[in-house]
């Protein structure tokens, strides 16, 4: 099979799980072109910025015309994201691979914990149904809540940003939870919110990769193509699936993958 | 009796379709010029060029510059974003949040600029 044509297949298939998990490709972009293509860490890494915005601003255009994502929210902690993401790009530049290697290995693992935590607490607890004003500026759709520790959330965002742009994640594992717990939005803002900034805070970071050059357009492409075809599949079969056992078996996969990459950190691959 | 006073002009929904329209027109054409370049280089068999620094690749012309031209327009797109919403909040008169969408706007757009000197200084 042409090269291509896999490298479609993947960020198909990355856009895809990511779209019904909520995570965005870049948990699994990042291990399938260092691990699968042999890829530099730092090329992975800028290519997956370039997803991560792709699959970003096409959702977010629902979600932002929707009233589901609160866009002065988004906007707002998006000036700590920058930030972060900013430098963190720019310090992946020097850092050595098997750091970078080490890190994304430490927020693979991360992830995979906070997922489990989830399905074990699924079905103990409903999310509240989101309060609608019909008279908010944001339309009859918007939600109305008040978001409170504004100071605490701004440094989560700096700290999201830059895992963003150090590891070529979308960060929301970071600002769903920060959005929602800290803040106090619903968990549909949370998530609609933090797809908003994902793609101004990806911005900041794939921004350092494309000029210095880091990021091959005959690999940044069929992914970029296999990503948003494959997000939009994913956004469509989300609502219908019963998300339990593929939550339990992206758990498996992300496990496996941050073995991998420690084993990479370590030297040993 | 007086009837009730006419509810005021809604600016929020503008502020999202707005925002809509903008990013689903710019992601629809940088994915499409992603998409064309990368389909024009396998059909003319073009040697690949590597990866290379962007606005590189744009001056190199043919389907890989196409190609370069969409991944940089995606990365751009945010900042479109960010106008239009300062934009916006500025014509309907919220202040604060002007000052927030000007604020992101300038730190990511310094952040290019300065990314791209890192490049060019390297």
């Amino acid at each position: 099979m042409p090269t291509e044509l896999v490298l479609i297949l993947s960020g198909l298939v990355a856009g895809t799980f990511g779209a019904m998990l909520g995570l965005g490709g870049g948990l699994l972009i990042v291990p399938i072109l260092t691990l699968g293509f042999g890829l530099p860490l730092t090329a992975a890494v800028g290519t997956s910025l370039v997803c991560v915005i792709a699959t970003s601003t096409g959702a977010a255009a629902f979600n932002v015309r929707a009233g589901r994502a609160d866009v002065r929210l988004g906007i707002t902690l998006g000036a700590a994201t920058v930030v972060g993401a900013a430098t963190g790009g720019i310090a992946a530049g020097v850092l050595p691979d098997r750091l970078i290697a080490g890190l994304f290995a430490a927020l693979l693992a991360y992830t995979a914990l906070v997922m489990l935590r989830g399905l074990r607490a699924a079905g103990a607890r409903r999310e509240p149904e989101v309060e609608v004003d019909p008279a908010s500026p944001d339309g009859p759709n918007a939600p109305a809540y008040r978001a409170r520790r504004l100071p605490a959330a701004l440094g989560g965002s700096l700290v999201a940003g830059n895992v963003s742009g150090l590891l070529g994640v979308g960060g929301g594992i970071i600002s769903v939870p920060l959005v929602h717990l800290v803040m106090g939005a619903p968990m549909r803002v949370a998530v609609a919110t933090s797809n908003f900034m994902i793609g101004i805070t990806a911005a900041a970071g794939a921004s350092a990769y494309l000029f210095r050059g880091e990021i091959d357009p005959r690999v940044a492409a069929p992914v970029v193509v296999g990503v948003t075809i494959g997000a939009a599949i994913g956004a469509s079969v989300a609502a219908r699936l019963r998300a339990s056992w593929l939550t339990a078996l992206f758990v498996a996969v992300v496990a496996y993958v941050a073995f991998r990459m420690a084993l990479r950190a370590m030297g040993a691959e | 009796m007086s009837s009730p006073p006419a509810p005021a002009p809604a600016r929020g929904p503008a502020l999202g379709r707005l925002i809509a329209i903008v990013l689903r027109a710019g992601t629809l054409l940088a994915v499409a010029a992603i998409t064309a370049g990368f389909v024009l280089a396998l059909i003319g068999a073009e040697p690949a060029p590597g990866a290379q620094p962007v606005l590189e690749l744009i001056r190199s012309a043919g389907p890989d510059a196409i190609t370069a031209a969409g991944l940089l327009a995606l990365t751009l797109l945010p900042l479109g974003v960010l106008g239009v919403a300062a934009f916006s909040f500025g014509t309907g008169g919220e202040r604060r949040y002007l000052a927030s969408s000007l604020v992101t706007l300038a730190l990511l757009a310094g952040s290019l600029v300065v990314s791209a000197l890192l490049a060019g200084a390297s």
